[in-house]
């Protein structure tokens, strides 16, 4: 459905013509972005980015940030940062399935962008994610919003229960695919125990057509509701916009809120995930 | 009824009309040429106090007192036509036949009266198009289009060119109730929204109600569209059509028993898409995009007192890319009417209406990942409408009217198959109004209407924690499943009397100050939350977890004539209040929801403006001036912030544009040459700029706060057309039009938009423009 509205705008840019335009916004006070992961493969990782006027092209990290990861609601780590990016957080902990994660980042008096406060993300679990049966490449004919070429896609099947919510990333010639159209994320409301690659779920498309030789590692976590729906408007925010049949813009928030006030909240997400990983390369 | 009967009834109501000192003269008016029938003809009596205007159907009904009157009919473009009535006759039953000014030859004054019904009737917040008079604008490619033209009038807007619908002082798109031969439009657009669904040759007559609306109509907010189509020639057979760049169409009309019987055919078929394949651009050679459209009429005058009329549209869009995929919707609307004159003071009118609008996406069927998407909705409406003619001081009206409705949300077939659950629901109404001429000066039109709805099963729904937002399905503690015609949700209430009130206070001849009121009450949504309404938004009835919207308006006016009732001038002010309108969550997901409560929040609105409008309706310069100052907001204030749009604070509709000035101009220069000019200015249209940069691993948004914040450059734009008529004969008459829309080129923006660039991933802002360089078009016209 979301394609056809993507055709109806295909449409109506048949009579419409776009251009690029200088504007003048006024700055507004610098707001806190935070954005971090823990997983049950990877130790858990946060950035913390200060926003910027909106053509600046570029947020700055934020340094000398406190970030204390709870584990079921124990401290369980304290994240580091980078000496040679400032805002980058490193820790050491790796998740485990079922558990529950939040992060706790506290900002100090004298910080050269906000006032001095705490700040927390809300409860994130890992789920279960399957293991990816297998990543392949295939040649397909042309048919209905497919070109001919070759794609690569995976099968997996999704264990039996609704409710479980899915991202897929994938890296192409070793460089991460991650524009706004890249984003790759489902449930499994339609496919609720079946398996992808068998009728009549079809295999998970991950990219194509692509020559042959190109190479691609794929990654696939399973994520909690919130951050579908997190990703869900990041999306929206960002590839469904400039038609007139697009949704008006709209707030883009995450998990993260100033401590004893879920009003009060700052940019970014905090997500919890399982992860499995493939490669493959394409093949004649 | 034999001969005796009627004779002494006739008798009896003679004697009773004496006794009372008055007879009644009551029929028709048409127009001589062709047997239409006119709507608002003027009916006065020169030596009483009488004064009437025809009805929808033609019908008139006037009292006279003893002695001799003349009974003047005017209607503009016609001649005038006089009855003379003579003291002691019975109630008098009297057609009258107006010949067109045009078409008089022989006689020696033109007596066409500009009356100054304007001036002297309650009705106020109204305007009245004829065909001929759309037809008379520039339009955008040479096609006279109903809606655009209704979108120079005051207090009428859209979000801009070739959005959907439009905006009538401050109301969704959805809250106009737009009517074809009493049957409901769901949406007015061809191709999204540039082109409406009327067929101006087909159509005799629109109206537009923005206020004061009569308790006759009733289940939008906002305004009454009412279109009527033409009834078909009864005396000759007649055609016209045109040939243009972007559409053809034919109208053909005539008499199947001359005086009594009548047809009438339209058609329009657009062939933009013929031109598509030439494109260099593949994607673009490939589509499929048309549309066309049927109008159908057929009427019977059984005798004097009975008539019949049989009514249809079909209009369908198709949209298709290459072999692989079609998509296509439309209206069917078919109306069925029954006239009935019951007695010369007392006139019935039943009609019964099935309507369905649709849409369906599909693929071809024998493809592996073939499905198909089908979205209807369909009612069925059954209304009863009496006048009373009761005497010159009182017309009643009063009826009822019943809708059903059947929502089709969806159902997916193909690979996957899977369909929305259905939802019923069942409108009722019941109205009266009196319009009381309580002495020279005052007028007064109350009206009462009463409505409810019930949304019945079967269905299941969910049922949510008490005092929790209802957000996504962590609040969900159940479901409820009612079983066939349960009720799932009544609102038959208090809330459903709806106040109608208008006043007029005749100063003189020449001007008149006007005050009304009215509540209305809104059962059904349009569940859309973009810029400009798509065709696949689907409509949802009021429920369990859907209160209906409520609106009041208030409006005061002041009316005068110039020079003879040749100039009209009002200004008219109004404040409208909104209750419980639909609004979206932030990143709400509106397709294919059978719960959608989850995406939907509730807030309030308020519009208020002053209205100037200077017209000039006959003579050989016609046209008019219009300037509306207004404002429109809306306020979602829940209570917790994924409830609240903009921080719960008033803000700026997508329509809300405070200056809006429309100059439209005929001039007909000789026989053979008419001219036409339009002129638009209007603020830019409210737009959401971003507060600052954030970053999600590597994908820059802009972070937005403050809703509807800036504006977009303003608006404006010249068009003009010219009308030559070329050689022609008694049986065949013809004409060329041609002319410019968008003469100066204007890069009107129609939005701007923030987005970050497919290369070099930087964050920009974006201009869209549609029509951004003048557009010329030429168009030949006939008539036989």
């Amino acid at each position: 459905m979301k394609k056809v509205l993507l055709l109806i705008a295909v449409a109506f840019g048949l009579i419409s013509c776009e251009e690029v335009i200088q504007l003048d916004i006024p700055d507004t006070p610098p707001r806190l972005i935070v954005n971090g992961r823990v997983t049950d493969t990877l130790p858990v990782e946060a950035q913390v980015f200060a926003t910027a006027p909106y053509f600046a092209g570029e947020v700055p990290g934020v340094s000398d940030v406190s970030i204390i990861l709870f584990e079921n609601g124990t401290r369980v780590d304290s994240l580091i940062e980078s000496d040679t990016a400032a805002g980058y957080y490193y820790g050491s902990h790796v998740g485990s399935l079922g558990s529950v994660y939040h992060l706790s980042i506290e900002v100090f008096d004298g910080n050269e962008y906000f006032d001095a406060g705490e700040w927390v993300s809300r409860d994130e679990e890992i789920k279960r994610c399957p293991p990816i049966d297998s990543f392949f490449s295939e040649y397909r004919e042309s048919a209905p919003f497919q070109e001919e070429g070759y794609y690569v896609a995976a099968h997996f099947t999704e264990p039996a229960g609704v409710g479980d919510n899915y991202r897929l990333r994938a890296w192409r010639n070793d460089s991460i695919q991650n524009t706004p159209f890249d984003l790759q994320f489902f449930e499994d409301e339609f496919s609720d125990g079946l398996s992808f690659g068998t009728p009549p779920v079809p295999a998970l498309t991950v990219d194509g057509p692509k020559p042959v030789g190109t190479t691609y590692k794929i990654e696939l976590g399973s994520i909690t509701r919130d951050y579908f729906d997190f990703l869900a408007i990041l999306q929206q925010q960002t590839v469904q916009v400039g038609s007139p049949f697009d949704p008006p813009p709209a707030a883009v928030v995450g998990n993260i809120f100033r401590k004893g006030d879920p009003e009060d909240f700052a940019l970014g997400f905090f997500n919890a995930s399982t992860l499995q990983y493939a490669e493959a390369v394409i093949v004649e | 009824m034999n001969r005796l009967a009627s004779l002494s009834i006739a008798l009896f109501s003679s004697t009773l009309a004496f006794s009372q000192s008055d007879v009644s003269v009551s029929g028709t008016i048409t127009d001589a040429t062709t047997g239409e029938s006119i709507i608002g003809a003027s009916v006065r009596d020169l030596d009483g106090e009488g004064a009437a205007a025809s009805n929808p159907y033609g019908f008139y009904s006037l009292k006279i007192g003893p002695g001799s009157h003349r009974i003047v009919v005017s209607y503009l473009g016609f001649r005038n036509d006089t009855l003379l009535v003579r003291s002691g006759d019975v109630d008098i039953q009297h057609n009258f036949r107006l010949i067109p000014s045009a078409k008089q030859i022989d006689e020696v004054v033109v007596t066409e009266t500009r009356d100054n019904d304007n001036i002297t009737n309650t009705e106020m917040s109204v305007t009245t198009l004829s065909s001929k008079e759309i037809q008379k604008i520039p339009q955008l490619l040479g096609e006279t289009d109903v809606i655009r033209s209704l979108t120079l009038l005051p207090g009428v807007t859209t979000v801009g060119e070739g959005a959907s619908g439009f905006n009538v002082r401050g109301g969704n798109v959805d809250q106009n109730l737009i009517l074809l031969d009493e049957a409901p439009v769901f949406n007015s657009s061809h191709l999204f929204g540039f082109f409406s669904v009327f067929n101006a040759d087909a159509v005799k007559d629109v109206k537009l109600y923005k206020g004061g609306i009569p308790s006759v109509y009733g289940g939008r907010l906002s305004s009454v569209l009412d279109v009527r189509q033409k009834e078909g020639n009864n005396q000759e057979f007649a055609g016209n059509g045109g040939i243009g760049l972007l559409s053809s169409r034919l109208t053909l009309e005539g008499p199947i028993i001359k005086d009594k019987m009548s047809f009438m055919v339209a058609g329009r078929r657009s062939y933009l898409d013929i031109f598509l394949p030439l494109s260099p651009n593949e994607d673009i050679a490939s589509t499929k995009l048309y549309f066309y459209d049927l109008n159908a009429k057929i009427n019977y005058k059984i005798n004097d007192r009975n008539r019949v009329f049989l009514s249809a549209y079909y209009g369908r869009d198709v949209l298709g890319f290459s072999e692989l995929f079609d998509f296509g919707w439309g209206n069917l609307t078919t109306t069925a009417r029954w006239n009935y004159i019951v007695s010369d003071d007392f006139f019935m009118n039943v009609t019964g209406v099935y309507s369905d609008y649709t849409y369906n996406i599909g693929t071809p069927e024998d493809q592996a990942t073939s499905f198909n998407l089908d979205s209807r909705i369909r009612n069925y409406i059954g209304n009863m409408n009496f006048t009373w003619y009761a005497n010159n001081n009182h017309t009643v009206d009063f009826g009822i009217n019943t809708t059903t409705y059947v929502f089709y949300p969806g159902e997916i077939t193909g690979i996957v198959e899977t369909s929305l659950q259905n939802e019923q629901a069942f409108e009722a109404a019941a109205f009266i109004a009196d319009e009381w001429k309580i002495n020279e000066f005052f007028t007064i039109s109350a009206g009462l209407r009463y409505s409810g709805m019930v949304n019945y099963g079967p269905r299941t729904v969910l049922d949510y924690e008490d005092g929790a937002p209802i957000l996504n399905d962590s609040t969900v503690v159940g479901s409820t499943t009612y079983d066939n015609n349960e009720v799932i949700a009544s609102y038959f209430d208090i809330n459903g009397f709806e106040p109608r009130l208008a006043v007029n206070y005749t100063i003189d001849e020449t001007q008149s100050l006007k005050l009304s009121y009215n509540r209305t009450r809104q059962y059904i949504h349009l569940i859309s939350n973009t810029t400009s309404p798509t065709p696949v938004d689907v409509w949802r009835p009021s429920g369990k977890y859907i209160e209906p919207a409520m609106a009041d308006q208030v409006a005061i006016g002041y009316f005068r004539n110039l020079m003879d009732n040749k100039i009209k001038f009002s200004v008219e002010a109004y404040y409208k209040q909104f209750y419980n309108l639909v609004d979206y969550k932030d990143g709400a997901d509106l397709i294919f929801q059978d719960n959608i409560e989850k995406e939907l929040l509730f807030g309030d609105g308020r519009a208020y403006g002053l209205e100037f409008m200077i017209e000039k309706k006959s003579g050989w310069l016609t046209g008019w001036v219009s300037y509306t100052l207004a404002r429109t907001e809306r306020k979602v204030e829940g209570e917790f912030r994924a409830t609240r749009i903009n921080g719960g604070d008033w803000y700026p509709a997508n329509f809300d544009k405070p200056h809006d000035l429309s100059i439209v101009l005929n001039a007909q220069l000789s026989d053979k040459w008419d001219i036409g000019l339009n002129f638009a200015y209007q603020t830019g249209r409210p737009v959401t700029y971003p507060d600052a940069l954030s970053e999600y691993q590597g994908i820059f948004y802009p972070v937005y706060s403050n809703r509807n914040g800036a504006r977009i450059p303003d608006y404006h734009r010249l068009d003009l057309s010219a009308t030559y008529v070329l050689e022609s004969t008694k049986y065949w008459e013809q004409s060329l039009s041609f002319g410019i829309y968008n003469v100066y080129g204007r890069n009107n923006p129609y939005s701007i938009f923030f987005r970050q660039d497919v290369e070099t991933a930087q964050p920009q802002a974006v201009q869209l423009s549609i029509f951004a360089a003048p557009i010329p078009f030429i168009t030949y016209n006939f008539s036989f």
